[in-house]
């Protein structure tokens, strides 16, 4: 499949990509079709966070944890009946920034890697309760959360860390040496080949080395 | 003051664009050709239905006293348009961009086609006037716009030497269709038909000894094929529907032996420009119709021009290559511009069109190689000769920066960065794999050709502890774009201490239907069990814990990028006394250049390396040579337009004198870099 892009040539031709050598007439209509779908749900969220008092019109969020909810569960929905593989997946993501003006203002400078792209962050949150998530913390400790690889490929540390930080609330720059901790211990392993048991006993035995200036 | 439009002899002019046809079609009956092409374009282009339902285009010959040829069209939309009374409100239509097409038809340069039509500058109906021994046709349409029926007369009036026109609507064109051509009836469907009294002696025997059929087939053979397109041709006796040549049928459809197809590629990795499809068949026999030979490059569904195969890759046997390509939308655009007004040649020293002509060559070379019509170049084995090239290489370096040469090439790096080099191992790991007996067939190249064999495809599990771990290891290949990923070995086992058996293969084949490009080799340990062994890194060894290092690149049928925009190659197999250096654009900004081993020049300076026991004639050999290949790859880059002019390009461009370029541009920069080359930095090469 192709995916419709905010950029444009220097003819002035909406630039579509995918992975197939050649994308067809056939491919661009099907990408604008998705691409028009899209946008009617970037409308109806920014409308109904506008409406709640979350989005301000310069992009300022009251509460980014429930916008990026909000998104990320639209996301969550659209995706589930697109069923893309890894690879649409990932030209997806890159293609998002710059079209939720309201959202998120302008194109990044420079390519977002995955583990720091929002939209894919918001999807992965919109995955658990937002209470549950208000309970661990902001969209910041969220975002930072996900953005290590080690945890972010198994969905049961996220899970883990969830319980944890209920437990025991942390700001971000608190959680940042338990999370930089279970990064490292499972750096060369593969956790998905362990059981829920084995990961949570090997989670839990962590020793947390608290950085310099985190009292 | 008062106004008066210039008028032009157009009688000069038709025999001007007769000139011009005569030389694009080199034969007696270029005539037949030529209407043929444009006719059948025009008609084409008319179709009601985009993929040709219901469509028909008959040529037929009505010999009486005054032979007549009719071009009839039916399925098409007639010559549709608005209505105009007066010259004035005619220039208004024929400067809209809405489908005016009977203006446009009874006016010169105002086609308002695009690339997707095979029509250019609506200059093809001149063909209809040069046909006719009177310089004259009449037409008749039926319009699909309007219902109505129009019929006309264009003709040279003699006297003024103007070409004019004269139509009429409705009852009054169907009174003159009958009064002037008493045996043609009124047409009973949309369509145009072109008549033409009196065609020229030469059109005339075309079509009575089918000629003009063949050179329709030959032609129109893709829109014949795609769309089972009917072209008929009545030649006074017999009727006889235009077929796909034979040797389509029978030499591709039939015998896929030696028949390669190209699926829609890049032309440029820059670019998006893309073929459609690239067809290629080596014909064993040599025994190629002389109308079929070379690459035929087809444009709107017809064939636009023939590229001599050895134009392309001169050797010996080229002429018994021969396909044709198709291009994508982009490209068929880009390559319209190109086409001249007799659809018959491409301009090609522009960008997309060189592009497009580096690419047939890089194909068909490999395709040749495939075939064994030319030895693998990567078979060199002589060492002093490969030094000779590398030094070349870095002699010329200096040029190449001059010059602004291979600042394009993409992905660069090759033998530096990703180089296949012995795995190096972790040594203090006491849990790994090893794949340090990789081998590809040459060890200075990550390159591996079809049915070449990569041994030692296989890693050794090393344990380094005194206990024995339950642990999983897969061996595997994987393409750079993901398509392809291949298990060849996985084994959950218990690993004694020690070195354990073989995971993986002996060897494999690199079979012929593997796509070219970047390969790894990977493989990867996991161990399955917690253990109470401490790796250097003071974490345990334990399960989950994994180790997937080996990670090793090859190249199918393609080299790695290379750095450099040259690369030398010795040519052993084209025994032409005209070839002496030639080269072939690899990738972006990166150059193959090939040298005849068998010219005696090229030989004479082997044998005193030979003889000295080194490679420092050779060296210089190529470093001389090279340097004004090198110019002129900046001048052939300049001219497409990728490149800009320096000055010395320019004062050349603004003389408009073509005999400068050697002695000016390359002799004299070959002779300022040798002038460096050979010590003379420090002298003064002004004087």
């Amino acid at each position: 499949m192709a995916i419709k892009t905010n950029k444009k040539t220097s003819r002035g031709k909406v630039i579509y990509e995918s992975n197939k050598i050649i994308i067809t007439a056939e491919d661009k209509l099907k990408a604008d079709k998705e691409y028009s779908e899209l946008e009617k749900i970037i409308n109806k969220v920014e409308r109904i966070l506008s409406r709640q008092g979350f989005l301000a019109k310069d992009a300022k969020k009251k509460d980014a944890l429930v916008v990026w909810h909000t998104i990320g569960e639209e996301l969550d929905e659209y995706l589930n009946k697109k069923r893309m593989n890894k690879d649409e997946e990932k030209l997806f993501w890159d293609t998002l920034y710059g079209r939720w003006p309201k959202i998120h203002g302008g194109l990044p400078k420079f390519k977002v890697d995955l583990t720091r792209n929002d939209f894919k962050t918001a999807r992965e949150l919109a995955k658990f309760d937002l209470n549950e998530l208000k309970k661990v913390g902001s969209w910041g400790l969220w975002r930072e959360i996900i953005s290590y690889k080690r945890i972010y490929s198994d969905p049961r540390i996220i899970e883990w860390i969830v319980e944890e930080l209920t437990k025991k609330p942390r700001t971000r720059d608190e959680s940042r040496p338990l999370l930089k901790a279970i990064s490292n211990r499972f750096k060369k392993i593969d956790t998905t080949i362990l059981t829920k048991e084995e990961l949570y006993t090997k989670l839990s035995e962590i020793k947390i080395v608290e950085e310099p200036g985190n009292t | 003051m008062q106004t008066f439009t210039q008028v032009t002899n157009q009688e000069n002019d038709l025999n001007a664009i007769e000139r011009g046809y005569q030389n694009s079609f080199p034969h007696i009956f270029w005539l037949a050709e030529a209407l043929q092409k444009d006719a059948i374009q025009n008609s084409w282009d008319a179709r009601i239905s985009k993929k040709g339902e219901n469509w028909n285009c008959r040529f037929s010959l009505i010999k009486s006293d005054k032979n007549i040829l009719i071009i009839t069209d039916k399925g098409a939309t007639g010559l549709i348009g608005n209505k105009f009374d007066d010259t004035k409100e005619m220039i208004y239509l024929l400067k809209s961009q809405n489908p005016e097409n009977l203006a446009r038809f009874l006016n010169s340069n105002w086609s308002g086609k695009g690339s997707d039509s095979g029509g250019k500058w609506g200059r093809g109906k001149n063909i209809f006037l040069i046909s006719s021994a009177n310089r004259e046709f009449y037409f008749d349409s039926y319009r699909t716009s309007d219902n109505n029926y129009v019929f006309g007369k264009v003709y040279l009036d003699q006297e003024e030497k103007l070409i004019k026109y004269a139509l009429s609507w409705g009852e009054e064109a169907k009174r003159e269709l009958t009064r002037l051509f008493p045996e043609i009836n009124q047409p009973e469907s949309f369509g145009t038909r072109i008549i033409i009294p009196s065609p020229r002696k030469d059109l005339l025997q075309a079509i009575t000894d089918n000629r003009l059929l063949e050179y329709i087939s030959n032609t129109r053979w893709e829109t014949i094929k795609k769309f089972n397109a009917q072209i008929i041709v009545f030649n006074g006796n017999d009727t006889q529907r235009a077929q796909i040549p034979s040797w389509y049928n029978e030499k591709l459809e039939l015998d896929k032996i030696n028949l390669k197809i190209y699926e829609p590629e890049l032309i440029k990795s820059d670019t998006e420009l893309r073929t459609k499809k690239f067809v290629l068949k080596y014909e064993l026999s040599g025994d190629i119709p002389e109308n079929i030979r070379g690459i035929a490059i087809q444009r709107g569904g017809m064939t636009i021009e023939r590229i001599p195969t050895a134009t392309l890759l001169n050797i010996e046997k080229a002429d018994n290559i021969y396909g044709w390509v198709e291009m994508d939308k982009d490209l068929e655009k880009e390559m319209y511009d190109l086409e001249n007004v007799e659809h018959t040649k491409f301009t090609w020293q522009s960008s997309s069109a060189r592009s497009l002509k580096e690419y047939l060559k890089r194909r068909i070379r490999e395709f040749a190689q495939d075939h064994k019509l030319i030895e693998d170049e990567h078979k060199k084995t002589n060492e002093a000769q490969k030094i000779a090239e590398e030094k070349a290489i870095k002699n010329l370096a200096p040029l190449f920066k001059k010059l602004d040469l291979g600042k394009k090439i993409q992905g660069g790096g090759g033998q530096s960065g990703n180089a296949h080099k012995p795995y190096k191992r972790e040594s203090d790991s006491p849990l790994r794999i090893s794949a340090i007996n990789f081998a590809l067939p040459r060890s200075d190249s990550q390159r591996i050709n079809y049915s070449e064999e990569v041994r030692n495809a296989h890693v050794i599990p090393i344990n380094e502890t005194d206990q024995s771990i339950v642990v999983n290891i897969r061996v595997y290949i994987v393409s750079e774009d993901g398509t392809f990923n291949r298990t060849m070995e996985e084994k959950t086992f218990t690993l004694e201490p020690g070195s354990g058996s073989r995971i993986g293969l002996d060897f494999f084949k690199i079979a012929n239907n593997l796509k070219r490009g970047k390969y790894f080799f990977r493989a990867k340990l996991l161990c399955l069990e917690d253990t109470n062994i401490k790796l250097p890194d003071n974490k345990m060894l334990e399960k989950g814990y994994e180790y997937d290092r080996v990670n090793i690149a090859f190249y199918v049928e393609a080299d790695p990028p290379s750095n450099s925009p040259f690369t030398f190659d010795e040519d052993i197999t084209r025994k032409s006394h005209r070839f002496l250096f030639d080269w072939v654009q690899q990738q972006l900004g990166h150059y193959i250049i090939y040298y005849n081993g068998l010219h005696p020049k090229v030989i004479e300076v082997k044998n005193k390396d030979e003889l000295n026991k080194n490679s420092s004639d050779l060296e210089v050999f190529l470093t001389e040579n090279a340097a004004m290949i090198a110019y002129q790859i900046k001048l052939q880059e300049v001219i497409s337009g990728e490149a800009e002019a320096d000055k010395e390009i320019e004062k050349i461009e603004e003389s408009n004198d073509l005999t400068k370029i050697l002695p000016e541009y390359l002799m004299a920069n070959q002779s300022e870099f040798l002038w460096d080359f050979k010590g003379g930095k420090n002298g003064d090469k002004n004087q």
